[in-house]
């Protein structure tokens, strides 16, 4: 035994021969003659009586010299009303010890009749069964070995496994649990033809081979000749008859073995290897498939009892050891001569391919869209969400990432950039895309990560400008659920807002200057509050609020003409960005769930690294037509007006309208007030809004909203039932405001406010 | 950054000075704006002082100097200021001056009426009691007029600043400038009757951020023969650095008379002196007159005269330089504050354009109201 070895979580088979109880001669001693130390103390615990559920049988030792020690007891097993798999309310167990301590002890159950279930360690032998307990390696188990702890662990792999919920869902569902031969990963787009016996043959790729350990790929790439070197294997499926128990119970070593259990259930396994390998070999256009080697795909359909229904679907791989040239001199149809098959007419029936050796793999399913949504935690509603995605600069392609590996969405990329050097500083993508356009590259990746057909398409243009796919792009948003601006551009952002014609939600994300807070602001799912407005009660907020009055500043050492507010400081580094970009794409998610309009500011505060979230909840939007200009404004503002109004009843109040233009668009977003200066002159009829502090406050804000908020106009109350028409004194008053405004180009705003919520805005 | 600031007073000085470390200095006050007169374009000084004031929270110049006592450079300080001498001038909302800074003549003149007779009370105040007073010159006059009220001029001489020297409490590195005296010379205060605009403060201020330097030279009503004497002076004594300038501030209103006697027939030439001076001037320097706006004809005889403008605006030229009129700033038909902003890269003109929201902001809007309809 001193050689024997673990490999992986599994412990290889150990060869033992049968004996009365276990499979390998052994014989009853006396506790007081056992010799390794976890076996003393293992069978100690359960003599002194004290521990209880488990009943200490009796205790034996290999009879050859290789010191091996098995404990027998029984265990009582806690099991709901509902079983899954028939673990009885006693089994009876052989824990065998061997004497080098770094192997973990084989956990045996000992009653015939144990039902095949997953997690358990496949033998040589059939009988008794091995119980797999643990995933993690043995010499970290060994370093919390006690010999409760032990007795525990099975107990509850009987629980668990008694209830059917011993799995994991990143595990297969087989209880194949196998060394070292590795794993064959069957992408979704063949999944369930070969699981439904619909595909015959297929290229298989190897990924990686470490020595005698293969990763293989099935997927659809059809026979394509020039991926030659790349598809050393051939696989073909089999389905067997469905059976009431699961059909191979000990591990086959041989195509002959293998087809002992076949034959059992009814499937002639090399008849049907015969018939696949002469086709193919007739096939003179493909002539080095006969070079490749053999993967056999086994699906079993389990049922729990004969005629009922199919419960599971057992799934085994293996793969040859030679290629389909030998396999066919095994199988008794073809010699071979100077490299040439000579068919033998009628085959030689008794080659069985117990030359054939086979090796097991683990068969696991490709990271399709439904495994990133469980891995992921994603509900399954908003995981096909149509999202089209303007900008994929740092910010827009790490998101993007961290979306697709939770496989949200279907996406369309939209930019018309190439990454150059210096993005790799902080964007998604490596060097290998380097010079390449960032949509085409961010395609290639999430096809390369998640399997999923048309997860992502790529536009490469400037959605202001797309030119030749202005009508592709067109579509693509008409089509969408969901436009994500991560553009880090107002104009972008507008243009999104205003000039596309589309019901999807529009979703904007982006950096402040300084790198230290990232912005999420989205629409309700009916567009009720459009995206421009939210960003204008945005820079409200951030006006208003005193924590902020740093938000987007940017370090003076920076400083550039013209440099938007969205322009990111060029000196950040990436575990910044990505910590935003982690946040936004949990933004994006939690926005998409919702029906709701969602603006959120999250400001990371360093060196601690804490990011603290600020957000409100959108005010009410209201649109006024003013001659060919539109007025936006919102609820809010309208309450500040109204309450300052009647503070200061029966006097007449004021103050300056604060917001923003669209000139291009002939838009005034009138967001906010400075409320009547302490020198205004306020009286029942007559109101002179004074200038004190003005200015510094108007400089203010226009620094705390890089200027987003300015001055756009003048208002002022008029007494209750006095109604909102101008009188001579407004009238020149907005003369005066007029003249002023028309010099700077800027439209003329002035806004009376009466009781009972009546207000009427002047315009020129 | 260290910002000065000239206002729109027609012939007349008020200069502003805000230093980086946040001192405010002022000199001269001179308010003359008509309100009676809508066609006046003059600034209402007092307002836009302590609107300044109030914005920086504050109801105090660290410094407010005058240069001499002509009704050009303190018409209407009585007014505005918190004087300690009576309580008639102190009102709440008038403005205090931590330290006052005038030449001799103005303690020892007896010629003085109105403002100027009222500065000279709070001067002669401030000295008697030792504080908050700085004093340019030391005449004899002075000496004699301190041992009248029973003081030593020994027990005073802290308080007092001669030609040649650098006044005490401001350094470049503290304060970010330093203050070299031209004039008054002494001398001068010790005839007769005293010439006030021979008598008046020159100055030349020197700013230092990051190492550069840019200098300011505040004159009064400087004429070209005191400027023969300053200029005299200052070479004779290898001073020749404290002449250099980035920042003019014109004598006397843009008059031919401090460049020569000779006015010229379109361009004054100045005297040997002041044509030294004014080569002084730095690349790209900023000549700042303090005046009405320049007269295409001869029409008046006061200042400011088309001559010496041409002269100035020569001389700027040469350089690179700006030449600007305060009545003429930015736009003859709507003059405003005229700001000169001093960083690392010396000093820099301010061209704002303030229109729209900006210009709508700066004063309290007009009437507004449902009035009439209670009429």
């Amino acid at each position: 035994m001193e050689q024997l070895q673990y490999v992986g979580q599994h412990p290889e088979p150990v060869a033992m021969s049968a004996s009365i109880d276990l499979p390998f001669p052994s014989e009853t001693v006396s506790k007081k003659h056992l010799i390794n130390p976890r076996a003393q103390d293992f069978t100690k615990a359960l003599s002194e009586g004290k521990i209880p559920f488990v009943q200490l049988i009796e205790c034996r030792q290999s009879v050859d010299d290789k010191k091996i020690e098995i404990v027998i007891f029984e265990v009582e097993v806690e099991r709901s009303q509902k079983i899954v798999y028939d673990i009885q309310k006693k089994e009876k167990i052989a824990s065998v010890f061997f004497s080098d301590e770094r192997i973990f002890p084989e956990v045996l159950a000992l009653r015939k009749d144990f039902p095949l279930v997953p997690h358990l360690n496949l033998r040589p032998w059939s009988y008794p069964k091995s119980l797999c307990l643990f995933d993690e390696p043995p010499e970290e188990i060994l370093l919390r070995w006690t010999p409760l702890f032990f007795l525990e662990r099975i107990r509850n792999w009987l629980t668990l496994t008694s209830g059917g919920e011993l799995h994991r869902e990143d595990q297969p569902l087989e209880p194949l649990l196998l060394g070292s031969t590795g794993s064959l990963i069957i992408s979704e787009s063949v999944h369930n033809d070969i699981f439904k016996g619909n595909i015959v043959r297929i290229g298989i790729k190897l990924l990686y081979v470490d020595g005698e350990k293969y990763t293989l790929l099935a997927e659809n790439i059809g026979e394509k000749k020039e991926k030659g070197d790349k598809i050393p294997f051939i696989g073909t499926s089999f389905i067997c008859p469905s059976k009431s128990h699961g059909i191979i119970t000990q591990l086959p070593t041989t195509i002959a073995e293998l087809n002992n259990f076949t034959a059992a259930s009814g499937l002639d396994l090399l008849d049907g290897l015969r018939e696949r390998l002469i086709c193919w070999q007739k096939e003179k256009l493909n002539k080095d498939i006969m070079e490749k080697r053999l993967v056999i795909i086994m699906i079993f359909p389990v049922a729990r009892r004969k005629e009922s229904p199919v419960e599971n679907v057992e799934k085994w791989s293996f793969f040859c050891d030679k290629n389909l040239k030998e396999l066919g001199v095994a199988l008794g149809l073809w010699q071979i001569k100077d490299g040439y098959i000579g068919l033998l007419i009628p085959a030689d029936t008794s080659c069985n391919g117990d030359s054939v050796k086979i090796y097991p793999l683990r068969i696991m399913r490709s990271f399709s869209r439904n495994i990133a949504n469980k891995l992921s935690g994603l509900t399954e509603k908003i995981n096909k969400t149509k999202i089209a995605i303007i900008g994929l600069g740092a910010l827009g392609s790490q998101l993007f990432l961290n979306l697709l590996r939770s496989g949200l969405g279907e996406w369309v990329l939209i930019d018309d950039d190439v990454l150059l050097p210096h993005n790799l500083a902080r964007h998604a993508l490596n060097g290998y895309a380097l010079g390449k356009p960032k949509v085409d590259s961010l395609r290639l990746v999430a096809e390369s990560i998640l399997d999923s057909e048309n997860f992502a398409r790529s536009i490469r243009a400037n959605v202001i400008a797309p030119e030749s796919s202005e009508e592709e792009i067109l579509q693509v948003f008409e089509n969408s659920e969901v436009i994500i601006d991560a553009a880090a551009s107002i104009g972008v952002s507008r243009h999104l807002s205003h000039d596309v014609s589309s019901s999807a939600r529009r979703i904007a994300v982006f950096l402040t200057p300084s790198g230290l807070a990232s912005i999420l602001i989205a629409e309700d799912h009916s567009r009720e509050f459009p995206l421009d407005s939210l960003e204008m009660q945005y820079y409200r907020f951030i006006a208003n609020n005193p924590e902020m009055s740093n938000h987007l500043s940017r370090s003076k050492d920076n400083i550039m003409y013209g440099q938007s507010c969205r322009d990111v400081t060029s000196r950040m580094p990436n575990d910044l960005f990505s910590l935003h970009a982690a946040v936004c794409s949990q933004g994006i998610k939690s926005a998409i769930e919702t029906k709701n309009s969602i603006v959120k500011i999250w400001t990371v505060n360093t060196p601690e690294m804490f990011v603290k979230v600020h957000g409100f909840k959108p005010s009410p939007v209201k649109n006024i037509k003013c001659e060919n200009w539109t007025i936006k404004t919102d609820e809010s503002f309208f309450s500040k007006i109204i309450k300052a109004r009647e503070d200061r009843l029966p006097n007449e109040t004021g103050g300056i309208l604060i917001g923003s233009y669209d000139m291009h668009r002939k838009i005034i977003y009138v967001i906010d007030s400075i409320l009547s200066p302490p020198d205004s002159l306020e009286w029942p009829t007559i109101y002179i809004r004074g200038s004190k502090g003005l200015e510094k406050q108007v400089e203010s804000l226009k620094e705390k909203t890089q200027n987003n908020l300015v001055y756009i106009g003048e208002w002022h109350s008029h007494p209750d039932d006095a109604g909102c028409s101008m009188s001579k004194d407004d009238n020149v008053a907005f003369a005066w405001l007029n003249e002023i405004m028309t010099t700077a180009g800027l439209p003329t705003l002035m806004l009376i406010v009466s009781n009972r919520g009546q207000y009427s805005f002047y315009f020129h | 950054m260290h910002k000065v600031t000239f206002f729109p007073l027609g012939n007349a000085d008020t200069c502003l000075v805000d230093l980086d470390c946040g001192r405010k200095l002022l000199f001269d006050y001179a308010h003359w704006k008509d309100f009676e007169d809508d066609k006046d374009l003059r600034i209402d000084l007092a307002k836009e002082l302590k609107k300044d004031l109030d914005e920086n929270e504050r109801d105090y110049y660290d410094v407010v100097t005058f240069t001499h006592a002509d009704a050009d450079h303190i018409h209407g300080a009585s007014e505005f200021f918190f004087l300690e001498h009576a309580q008639k001038y102190q009102d709440d909302d008038r403005v205090k001056i931590k330290e006052l800074w005038v030449p001799a003549a103005m303690i020892i003149d007896k010629g003085l009426e109105n403002d100027a007779a009222i500065l000279r009370d709070e001067a002669r105040y401030r000295l008697k009691s030792g504080e908050g007073i700085r004093v340019f010159s030391r005449p004899e006059r002075l000496k004699k007029w301190l041992e009248d009220q029973g003081i030593s001029l020994k027990d005073r001489i802290h308080l007092i600043t001669n030609a040649g020297s650098t006044i005490p409490g401001f350094s470049k590195k503290t304060e970010g400038i330093e203050f070299f005296v031209h004039s008054p010379f002494s001398i001068v205060c010790d005839e007769e009757e005293i010439d006030r605009n021979e008598a008046s403060l020159v100055l030349q201020g020197s700013f230092e951020i990051e190492d550069t330097e840019t200098r300011i030279l505040l004159t009064s009503d400087t004429t070209h023969e005191v400027w023969a004497d300053i200029v005299n002076i200052t070479k004779s004594k290898n001073n020749d650095g404290r002449l250099e300038w980035d920042i003019f501030k014109i004598p006397h209103h843009c008059s031919y008379k401090s460049l020569n006697n000779e006015k010229g027939k379109d361009e004054t030439e100045p005297i040997e002196e002041v044509k030294w001076l004014l080569d002084k001037g730095q690349d790209r320097a900023i000549l700042v007159s303090t005046s009405n706006a320049i007269p295409n004809n001869d029409d008046i005889d006061q200042p400011p005269h088309r001559q010496a403008a041409n002269c100035y605006k020569n001389y700027a030229g040469k350089i690179d330089g700006e030449f600007v009129v305060t009545m003429e700033y930015p736009k003859k038909s709507k003059p405003d504050k005229l700001i000169i902003e001093i960083d690392s890269k010396g000093a820099r003109l301010k061209k704002l354009i303030i229109v729209g929201g900006a210009a709508a902001i700066r004063r309290p809007a007009p009437r507004a109201g449902c009035n009439e309809r209670f009429d």
